[in-house]
């Protein structure tokens, strides 16, 4: 059932922090677009977020409203999403500045993102962290993620020899 | 050198961080390299064996001696894909810590590896056991990312792991296990350049029909194996595995050896063949594409380094610009980088090597401003002189020749103080026609100082005895003995002396003409008072019974003419006589002579009688000669750049000025530049008595005979038989000899002795016996 575009719905985080916010913002994600239209009355009780915190929905609803309009990735979108993201893995300027905050937030969003279903947002903030790893030598990465190099002499020299011709591939 | 220290897998070939031998430890260096912009290591730049030591020179003073083997190899796949990765997210911001990532639940993690390169999953999968599995045990990652990627898929029966270590692994000979090699394609292996030698054979195998077609040939591009002259070459396209032919045939053999016996073995035969050969069409084809893969990503790779280089060199020079170098200045950098890049092996543009190219590119600009600002200027500065001597020969070519004298010569003008500022003016300031010619009319002033200064230092020259006649100083110039001399001419010239411009210069009329002499300039010498000629100029007059004060005027009024008393007579035309000489020539003689070998430190005349003498005025040659290309018109300055002829002078004058009766002294003038052709002198035979011809039709101008020699011209030209009474009458040469009247010795310049000698009344018979002295002498 189609709403009218001004309907101001409620939302209510993990803080107890409100927002009421227009209902095509909040229909970015898939999560509560899928329970608005299982509801057929309208409510006044907020809908709780229990895995969101206000500061994180605050973020959330920043990028939600600034791509307010533009088209939800769909089933037959997810093919043409996927095509571009084989030609590119760039991110927008304003989902860059957008995006730019520290690593807990960070980490944050993208759960918050997974949570709400909201697939542009997710892949902004999995671009983000992927192009960290990106151009990085094994002890970078090492660095990185603070991993120890636990391979033996012996399992380097194997993974060294591993395209050699074998006759059994 | 600690090892663990350069031990980091950079190149991702995990290689253990103990017992590593050289050629690890600089492949691990060179990976570093590439991979490590901001490392530093010893070796700057190579990443081969230490075979040999190499010293390369770069320019004329970059030389560096490098310890690596000449042939080097860095994988173009894994340098591109990391070329490629690094400058995409160098704007992006980074965390230097993203353990927290580990953290999170398996599907974020799965959508973050999702987004990433093959290479960056094979990195991953070099950074530790748990992460290898975890990489390696997800499948969909690997097809996703080779999907997103645009790279050849893995080859045939080929796992993931093993195609991205052929394609990002290290120079390691599969065969030998040594550095360096290069990938083969077809074979799926890195073959070195010598196991490629030993074990592949370029054979075309065409003793079997199904041995070429069931045998892959190798594809293996020398496109990203650098060498110090230049890239590869391709040889190494269509090689095959020693080792494989032999099974081959051995098959081959064997499936022959069925089909003898039976249709089944044909059919064995016949689908092995063509199962075979199908493989290899398919594994060929995956080789040619990755082949071309990695050329365009290496020709790729190499613009985008020259393109970076290029957009480092224009943010080098910005600034630089701004500090007075132009585009000129960058001329040499280009081929300069491509040195440094080519001699150091650099890979890539990191911000070490640009570190280190940066000083040697600073030097060449430095030095190729300087040269510029060099050029520049002398440029500028001839260009300054060619205007001041345009505009001084126009000066000079609007004046006469009779008062060229003015003029320094070009060289001496541009020394004058005024024209050196304005040559060396360190200011672009640009002079037009007009302002050079301006500025030549405004050294009017020095132009006069130039010739005054001159001038008074000839007549510093002048000895005492000039100034007490008590003429004024330009009388003194006029005198007969006021003979000036140019040091340069007389030592430099090996012309004769009565050629020479300069050395003996008569009064001032001659010595203002030799002012801008070339070699007063270069020497800094200085046109002077010639007192040896001065004296013989004095033995003249005293012979003629002259007063020293007789001006070069009054003697040349005389028109007397001389022979020389100290000559030996010498034979021409079978006759023994001397040459007839004006006073100029006598003082020019003695020079001469005195030159040579000198003689005639003693000088003495003869006079020659009436009757010679008018003879010799009558037959002897103009003087100056008016062959001689050195005359002017005095009536405009159409000669000023090419002395004419005297014929030519005289013709001009009729043409141009309508002069129909010309008088060369006065609308001529003879200005030898450095040489004049001398006249010839005419010769007189001095014989007592000599002989003249009364049969001869011009009787003025018959020749002096001795008798032997009359006798045979009656006979052979008026074809009589000669008669003494009739034919000829008898002719004195000589008047009077200054040889026992007065003889003047020239001992040293400035050092005069007189000696009178007594009067000898017959001069004739002074002379025989001078003549009897000479033991040639044959009358």
């Amino acid at each position: 059932m189609a709403a009218p575009a001004t309907q101001q719905i409620k939302i209510r985080c993990n803080d107890e922090k409100e927002f009421t916010v227009d209902r095509d913002v909040l229909e970015r994600s898939v999560l509560i677009k899928n329970m608005l239209e299982d509801v057929t009355e309208q409510q006044d009780a907020p809908i709780p977020l229990p895995n969101v915190s206000g500061p994180v929905m605050a973020k959330v609803l920043e990028y939600c409203t600034h791509h307010r309009g533009e088209p939800l990735p769909s089933a037959d979108t997810e093919q043409s999403q996927d095509e571009t993201r084989k030609r590119t893995t760039d991110i927008s300027e304003w989902d860059q500045k957008f995006i730019t905050v520290d690593q807990e937030m960070l980490f944050e969003i993208i759960l918050a993102a997974n949570y709400l279903d909201i697939k542009s947002l997710l892949d902004v903030g999995c671009k983000t962290v992927a192009n960290m790893i990106k151009g990085k030598t094994p002890e970078e990465i090492r660095k990185l993620f603070n991993i120890v190099n636990d391979f033996t002499p012996e399992e380097e020299a194997q993974i060294k020899k591993e395209n050699e011709w074998a006759e059994d591939r | 050198m600690d090892n663990a220290i350069l031990a980091v897998d950079a190149g991702g070939d995990a290689l253990p961080f103990t017992d590593l031998d050289d050629s690890n430890l600089h492949h691990t260096i060179a990976w570093e390299l590439q991979e490590q912009p901001n490392y530093t290591f010893p070796y700057e730049g190579c990443w081969a064996l230490p075979d040999t030591l190499i010293e390369v020179q770069v320019g004329e003073d970059y030389s560096r001696t490098y310890d690596f083997n000449v042939d080097s190899t860095f994988n173009v796949v894994k340098a591109a894909m990391m070329r490629e990765e690094r400058m995409r997210k160098r704007h992006q911001y980074q965390f230097k810590n993203l353990t927290k990532l580990l953290t999170m639940p398996l599907e974020i993690i799965l959508t973050v590896f999702d987004h990433l390169h093959p290479i960056d999953l094979y990195h991953l999968g070099m950074v530790s056991r748990s992460m290898r599995r975890f990489v390696y045990s997800w499948s969909s990652l690997w097809e996703s990312a080779w999907e997103k990627s645009g790279m050849p898929h893995r080859p045939r029966g080929w796992t993931y792991k093993q195609w991205t270590a052929l394609l990002f692994g290290p120079a390691v000979c599969d065969s030998c296990g040594k550095f360096v090699a290069l990938p083969d394609y077809a074979h799926l292996k890195r073959y070195c350049t010598k196991c490629l030698g030993s074990e592949f054979t370029w054979d075309d195998l065409q003793d079997d029909p199904f041995l070429a077609s069931t045998i892959p040939g190798t594809i293996r591009n020398y496109g990203w194996e650098l060498s110090i002259n230049q890239f590869g070459d391709s040889e190494d396209y269509g090689a095959r595995n020693k080792a494989q032919i032999q099974l081959m045939r051995d098959k081959l053999k064997e499936l022959r050896a069925l089909a003898k016996k039976g249709t089944a073995g044909d059919e064995s035969l016949a689908t092995f063949v063509q199962m075979k050969q199908e493989e290899v069409h398919k594994d060929m084809e995956h080789a040619r594409r990755c082949d071309e893969w990695v050329f365009d990503l290496f020709t790729e790779f190499s613009q985008g380094v020259t393109e970076a280089q290029r957009r480092a060199r224009q943010r080098l020079q910005k600034p630089l610009k701004k500090q007075g170098f132009v585009d000129d200045d960058f001329s040499g950098w280009e081929d300069l980088t491509r040195e440094i890049w080519n001699t150091d092996q650099l890979v890539d543009l990191t911000k070490s090597s640009w570190k280190r190219c940066i000083p040697l590119l600073m030097e060449r600009a430095q030095n190729d401003k300087a040269q510029r600002l060099l050029k520049e200027r002398l440029e500028r500065e001839a260009q300054r002189r060619a205007g001041l001597l345009d505009a001084y020969t126009a000066c000079r070519r609007a004046v006469k020749p009779q008062d060229w004298w003015m003029f320094p010569s070009e060289e001496e003008m541009l020394q004058l103080p005024a024209c050196l500022d304005l040559v060396n003016d360190p200011s672009e300031k640009v002079h037009d026609k007009e302002g050079f010619a301006r500025f030549i009319d405004a050294l009017a002033g020095e132009f006069t100082r130039w010739h005054e200064d001159k001038r008074n230092k000839l007549v510093s020259s002048l000895p005492p005895n000039f100034s007490a006649t008590s003429l004024p100083i330009d009388d003194q110039l006029e005198l007969a003995m006021a003979v000036f001399s140019c040091p340069g001419c007389a030592e430099k010239s090996d012309a004769p002396v009565v050629e020479q411009v300069g050395t003996a210069l008569f009064g001032w009329g001659e010595a203002k003409q030799h002012l801008s002499c070339l070699h007063l300039q270069t020497q800094g010498v200085h046109t002077g008072f010639d007192p040896i000629a001065s004296d013989v100029v004095l033995s003249l007059l005293k012979f003629l019974g002259l007063q020293e004060t007789t001006t070069a005027k009054e003697l040349d009024g005389l028109n007397q003419r001389f022979f020389c008393g100290r000559c030996t007579l010498f034979r021409a035309s079978k006759v023994h006589g001397l040459h007839a000489m004006t006073w100029r020539e006598c003082v020019l003689h003695v020079l001469d002579y005195r030159r040579k070998g000198g003689s005639h430190n003693v000088v003495g005349w003869h006079l020659p009688t009436a009757q010679v003498h008018d003879y010799i005025i009558r037959r002897e040659p103009h003087d100056p000669k008016p062959m001689d290309r050195a005359w002017y018109c005095t009536h405009c300055s159409v000669h000023f750049s090419e002395p004419a002829l005297r014929s030519e002078v005289v013709q001009h004058l009729r043409s141009e000025h309508n002069l129909k009766q010309t008088a060369i002294s006065i609308d001529a003038l003879y200005s030898p530049l450095e040489r004049r052709t001398s006249r010839k002198q005419l010769f007189i035979p001095i014989v007592p008595n000599g002989l003249r011809c009364n049969l001869c039709s011009v009787s003025k101008d018959r020749k002096f005979f001795d008798r032997t020699q009359m006798q045979m011209h009656v006979k052979n030209k008026h074809g009589v038989e000669p008669d003494e009474k009739e034919h000829w009458e008898t002719v004195q040469p000589i008047l009077r000899s200054s040889s026992g009247i007065y003889e003047y010795q020239i001992t040293s310049p400035g050092v005069r002795v007189h000696q009178e000698l007594p009067e000898t009344k017959d001069a004739i018979n002074t002379l025989m016996v001078m003549l009897c002295n000479f033991s040639d002498f044959d009358l």
